[in-house]
């Protein structure tokens, strides 16, 4: 009951923020963020509200850590991030709830080892948008083959880099022009690029052995059982 | 800096000044913010984040007021053209304000992220989901373990000729990918032991609660007290339009003198954790 009531003060609370953002000229970039950080909290309360046990909660955790480490085992490449690749692997297996948590954690923890910004609840809710949706559509059947896996991992590192560097647009710039926009784009593409194509080469190459290495342990151990 | 307040004050601050900076666009404003985050970055880490400081965020001031003018063609007053494009004094102070803004925040972020430490963050995040909070705990604490792990695995994969330091990128980047599918094999048969671990000293039974040394002091309240009533005065005044600026068509805002006793509580507001820590060092050189 209590989790009905606050998830519909959310859904409430959400358009009135907008509203009075776009009425106000508040910098967007301060709304954003908010509805951004009350929209992952749904997630959150789902997953509490499983009372999940101790086997289901350490291997997220266990494969958020090798996200954030996994980036030492490339670091002759700069900025070579298997993060989001771990994050669709980890999603495929473990489900579309454990994949939104383990790309939310992985970011978090990655800042705390990399510098925090206030990009860092878009990059947790991005991170973990793309978790979910991996687990969503490997429930349907889809991601099965490498080329799947690797074209969905190209787009999620393209849309996950473009999306946090909306950020910068909207709360920097005092008003927001397609010349700006532009700016931006073309000041991180090739940031962009490389992420995606990091995330596409390890699932290309490494995904399908990955996953088939989870899924064993999942068996062997019970993990997420039903 | 915020080293003995409560984790509740760091974060309100944290919050209040990033949202402050990015709210008040008045150039008044932004300067003190400026100042203000650049005294928090030095205060908290030292020359490093000085260094942070000239290195980084002042390129970023550059870059803004370099390449805002050659997209954004607004503003009426045209300083000169630039093959046939005219450069605008208005989106030259446009470029430039957005790159101090952005400078700031970087500078806020370079101070807290000292302060902003894991256990206050997870302290807070333990009242919205423990098991999150758990969840995240327990990848921190991996993290570097999992970090000396690669090296003892790309160093053995070494010896096997599966090197990683050396050879053509292709080759390398395979290698990188044993290194981590060995990782993960060895990190989650690990982390079955830990789980087990948990339930046998009782993981999900009632009345267990987490350690920490953190007390919500006299200290933490007018802290709270002070930045809360700050910020109210300071919206009621971005309410009259106080901090209003627009740079297009012709650069318009409210009369300096006219902002500046929201500006003096603004950058009370800035300060207030410099001035609660000198208030306590005086205190402490009094008494002693």
């Amino acid at each position: 009951m209590q989790k009905k009531l606050i998830f519909a003060l959310i859904l409430i609370f959400i358009p009135i923020l907008l509203v009075f953002g776009v009425l106000y000229k508040i910098n967007f970039g301060i709304v954003s963020t908010v509805v951004i950080m009350l929209s992952m909290l749904p997630f959150f309360m789902q997953f509490e509200n499983k009372k999940p046990k101790a086997r289901d909660i350490v291997p997220i955790a266990v494969m958020a850590a090798v996200a954030v480490a996994s980036r030492l085992a490339f670091a002759f490449i700069p900025q070579f991030k298997p993060i989001i690749a771990v994050v669709i692997v980890t999603a495929v297996v473990f489900g579309a709830e454990s994949g939104f948590l383990c790309g939310t954690v992985s970011m978090l923890v990655s800042n705390f080892f990399f510098g925090h910004g206030p990009y860092t609840p878009w990059q947790m809710f991005f991170c973990g948008i793309i978790g979910f949706m991996a687990g969503f559509l490997a429930s349907k059947g889809l991601l099965k083959n490498r080329i799947l896996l690797s074209l969905f991992g190209f787009a999620a590192g393209f849309v996950f880099g473009a999306a946090v560097d909306i950020f910068t647009v909207i709360a920097y710039t005092p008003q927001i022009s397609v010349a700006t926009v532009l700016g931006i784009y073309i000041a991180g593409f090739w940031f962009n690029v490389v992420l995606a194509a990091a995330t596409a080469f390890f699932l290309y190459v490494a995904g399908i052995p990955i996953i088939k290495k989870l899924k064993r342990v999942q068996l062997k151990y019970g993990i997420n059982e039903k | 800096m915020f080293d003995s307040f409560h984790p509740a004050s760091v974060f309100l601050f944290i919050t209040l000044a990033t949202t402050s900076a990015l709210l008040f666009a008045h150039p008044a404003f932004l300067i003190v913010t400026l100042v203000a985050a650049m005294c928090c970055a030095f205060l908290c880490k030292g020359f490093s984040g000085v260094k942070f400081g000239l290195g980084i965020a002042l390129p970023a001031v550059l870059v803004f007021a370099v390449v805002n003018p050659l997209i954004n063609h607004r503003g009426s007053t045209i300083l000169f053209y630039i093959k046939y494009n005219a450069v605008t004094l208005e989106s030259i102070m446009a470029g430039l304000c957005s790159g101090v803004l952005f400078a700031s925040v970087m500078l806020w972020f370079a101070g807290f992220s000292k302060e902003l430490t894991s256990e206050r963050l997870l302290f807070l995040f333990d009242k919205i989901s423990p098991s999150v909070a758990l969840v995240i705990s327990m990848s921190i604490r991996l993290v570097p373990r999992l970090k000396t792990q690669i090296i003892d695995i790309s160093n053995a994969q070494k010896t096997i000729g599966r090197d990683i330091s050396s050879g053509k990128l292709v080759r390398r980047s395979k290698n990188g990918l044993k290194i981590l599918s060995a990782l993960i094999s060895w990190a989650l048969e690990n982390s079955i032991e830990t789980a087990d671990s948990m339930n046998a000293r009782g993981y999900g039974k009632r009345g267990r609660s987490s350690f920490h040394l953190f007390s919500f002091k006299k200290r933490d309240f007018s802290f709270i007290a002070v930045l809360i009533l700050s910020f109210a005065a300071l919206l009621v005044f971005y309410a009259k339009g106080f901090a209003y600026f627009e740079f297009f068509p012709t650069i318009q805002m409210t009369a300096v003198l006219n902002v500046l006793p929201a500006v003096i509580i603004y950058a009370f507001f800035c300060f207030a954790p410099l001035i609660f820590n000198a208030a306590e060092l005086i205190y402490w050189k009094l008494s002693k």
